[in-house]
């Protein structure tokens, strides 16, 4: 240890040295530890969706039993029971965590990268944006050639929500990345579109009013296989990209100059962050709709109980949303018997609970 | 001291601008020594901040900055950020990080060092400045003062050739504010560094600092040693205030001000 030759009292004492290599121990042995803890959690998380994931493909409104369920998975073409297994509660289930791992991990770099706590796909317009995008198609019934028709909703609302996202990098970047001014616009942006999709509704004709706002209720029954792809593609392409910006992101959490003068390049790391986030949200909100809480929860949940390192803080936010969405489509099928309810309108109902133990319990 | 000559921070032609405002003027100051602690002193929006900044190449800035002979704007952001160790106004924020954690984030950002040597050396530098035992609390625990000291060994760990801190005493109580003078004044000869640094109160850089730079309305009023162009008329029209020096039994020197002066321009 170079340290303590600069003749303070300190030094020359061997009983001084033998304390400051204790706690230098101490220190390192606190640091795995800690950092196996947090892995420990991770891993936790991962298995409580792998249950919840369990739990949701065997409950349902059919009410089929363990047995008729396996059968079901097994011989995909044996009739009713296997319809109901490969078309709905599959497809359901895994749709709901993967949204809840993109809302999650959205939110959870975009309260670091425009440094407010509030700040969520759903608070700062990308929601909004794709529920316009969704509601011209629904109701003005646009069509583009060789787009079959029920990819037609989500592609519109895909363009409009990486428009709105684009919208925000763009004002980030002429105000010279103030985020409180970002953050701003986003609420503006919020209040624009939903007025836009108020337009919309009131020249909106009975079946498509209809059609509007259960869209804008966010539900998992739009889900199928090709959804499916897409949405893990886009999770598997983007989220090594999350994970390697980790730490540069931690450094911006210090502080905007800190991390400039610790060599990253802010500005970029900034762009190539919004670029992620509108990728991910717009996936996510495209194909099931507006589901508010989970991008502004998961990622509060996972700084309290992973800190603030990104390299185990973005993951978590990931995973919490993933668990929340998962959990939120078990209450959507079960609250009501018989009734899917959509799962939009129970995410918060799920999500509080679990929020205020972790969030308000002290000192966590 | 005897260091080598070149070990020193040469300065010319030093200009920013903001938009179509020219914020500093073509400074050239005399080079600033490895080893020594400079204190740059002058009025609010005397163009300080931004002098560091541009040193930091945080702000885009004309003029030529060499450290040890070579030219910083020739180099990468990283590389330069390797050589400057820049720290902000602001405090540290209250992250729900741990102590030792925000220390590694500043030593491994933008270079490849293993956790188990960053641990090792964030480890050293907290023992150094006296806060190893803050190591494993969490930063929104901390006091702003403990935060500050957290903010240093950031810049520290980095093992920097130039240390740049933009008023790192403005948020702390007296106590600490010595002991950060303190400590920065150690570390700059031990590791034989080039340490720039703002602040506000004149009779701690008096005191505490070798050298000064005197700015006023982006343009360098007067530099040396701080008792060699520490007087009533460079601060009358720095600070537009009269004042008078005294020297307290023990040989300190303190500013006492009697009075300001009327804005003239």
């Amino acid at each position: 240890m170079p340290i303590k030759e600069t003749g303070t009292e300190a030094d020359g004492s061997s009983a001084e040295m033998a304390r400051l290599a204790a706690r230098l121990t101490g220190i390192q042995t606190s640091y795995v530890k800690l950092t196996r803890h947090r892995v420990g959690l991770l891993c936790l998380l991962a298995g409580l969706i792998v249950l919840s994931l369990l739990l949701d493909f065997s409950l349902g409104p059919a009410g089929l039993g363990p047995k008729a369920l396996m059968h079901a998975l097994l011989n995909p073409s044996s009739g009713t029971n296997a319809v109901i297994v490969w078309h709905i509660r599959l497809p359901y289930a895994l749709m709901a965590a993967l949204v809840g791992i993109a809302l999650g991990i959205s939110g959870g770099e975009m309260q670091t990268v425009l440094d407010n706590p509030l700040a969520s796909p759903y608070t700062l317009g990308v929601s909004a944006a794709a529920a316009f995008g969704a509601s011209l198609a629904i109701v003005l019934h646009w069509h583009i050639p060789y787009v079959p028709d029920n990819w037609m909703v989500p592609l519109d609302a895909f363009v409009f929500a990486v428009g709105s996202a684009g919208l925000l990098e763009l004002v980030a970047r002429a105000r010279g990345h103030s985020t409180a001014m970002v953050v701003l616009f986003g609420i503006a942006l919020v209040f624009t579109f939903h007025a836009f999709v108020a337009l919309m509704q009131f020249i909106a004709d009975e079946d498509a009013l209809q059609d509007l706002v259960f869209w804008t209720m966010g539900s998992l029954t739009r889900a199928d296989w090709g959804k499916i792809s897409v949405m893990s593609l886009g999770c598997l392409l983007v989220l090594p990209f999350c994970f390697r910006a980790a730490p540069a992101l931690t450094a911006l959490r210090l502080g905007e100059d800190r991390a400039a003068s610790y060599g990253v390049d802010t500005r970029r790391l900034r762009m190539m962050s919004l670029l992620r986030i509108s990728i991910l949200s717009a996936l996510a909100v495209s194909f099931v709709g507006t589901i508010g809480f989970v991008g502004l929860v998961a990622p509060h949940i996972a700084r309290r109980l992973l800190g603030e390192d990104h390299r185990f803080y973005l993951p978590g936010a990931a995973l919490c949303g993933g668990l929340i969405m998962s959990l939120a489509s078990i209450a959507a099928k079960n609250i009501l018997p018989g009734v899917v309810i959509p799962v939009g309108i129970v995410t918060s109902l799920v999500g509080i609970p679990f929020f205020l133990t972790v969030v308000l319990k002290k000192g966590a | 001291m005897d260091e080598c000559p070149t070990d020193q921070l040469e300065v010319e032609k030093f200009s920013v601008h903001y938009g179509r405002r020219q914020v500093l003027h073509d400074m050239t100051l005399a080079p600033m020594r490895a080893g020594r602690v400079t204190a740059l002193l002058g009025p609010n929006g005397s163009g300080k901040s931004t002098f560091m900044r541009g040193i930091a190449g945080l702000t885009r800035a004309e003029g030529s900055v060499r450290l040890a002979g070579q030219d910083l704007a020739k180099l990468g952001v990283g590389e330069r950020a390797r050589l400057a160790a820049y720290l902000p106004q602001s405090l540290p924020p209250a992250v729900h990080l741990q102590v030792i954690e925000a220390v590694m984030v500043a030593r491994r950002a933008g270079e490849a060092v293993s956790a188990e040597m960053a641990l090792r050396e964030s480890t050293d530098v907290l023992e150094e400045l006296g806060i190893g035992h803050l190591a494993l609390r969490y930063m929104d625990e901390l006091s702003g003062g403990q935060r500050q000291m957290v903010g240093l060994a950031q810049a520290l760990v980095r093992r920097p050739a130039m240390l740049l801190l933009d008023e790192p005493l403005s948020a702390l109580d007296l106590r600490y504010q010595f002991a950060v003078m303190d400590v920065v004044r150690r570390e700059t000869r031990k590791r034989n560094i080039v340490t720039l640094l703002v602040v506000h109160d004149l009779n701690i850089a008096l005191q505490r600092a070798h050298d000064v730079v005197y700015m006023r309305d982006g343009q360098l009023v007067a530099q040396g040693a701080v008792m060699a162009v520490t007087t009533p008329e460079v601060l009358g029209k720095v600070y537009g205030v009269q004042t008078r020096l005294e020297v307290c039994p023990r040989g300190l020197p303190h500013v006492l001000v009697d009075g300001i002066f009327e804005e003239s321009a």
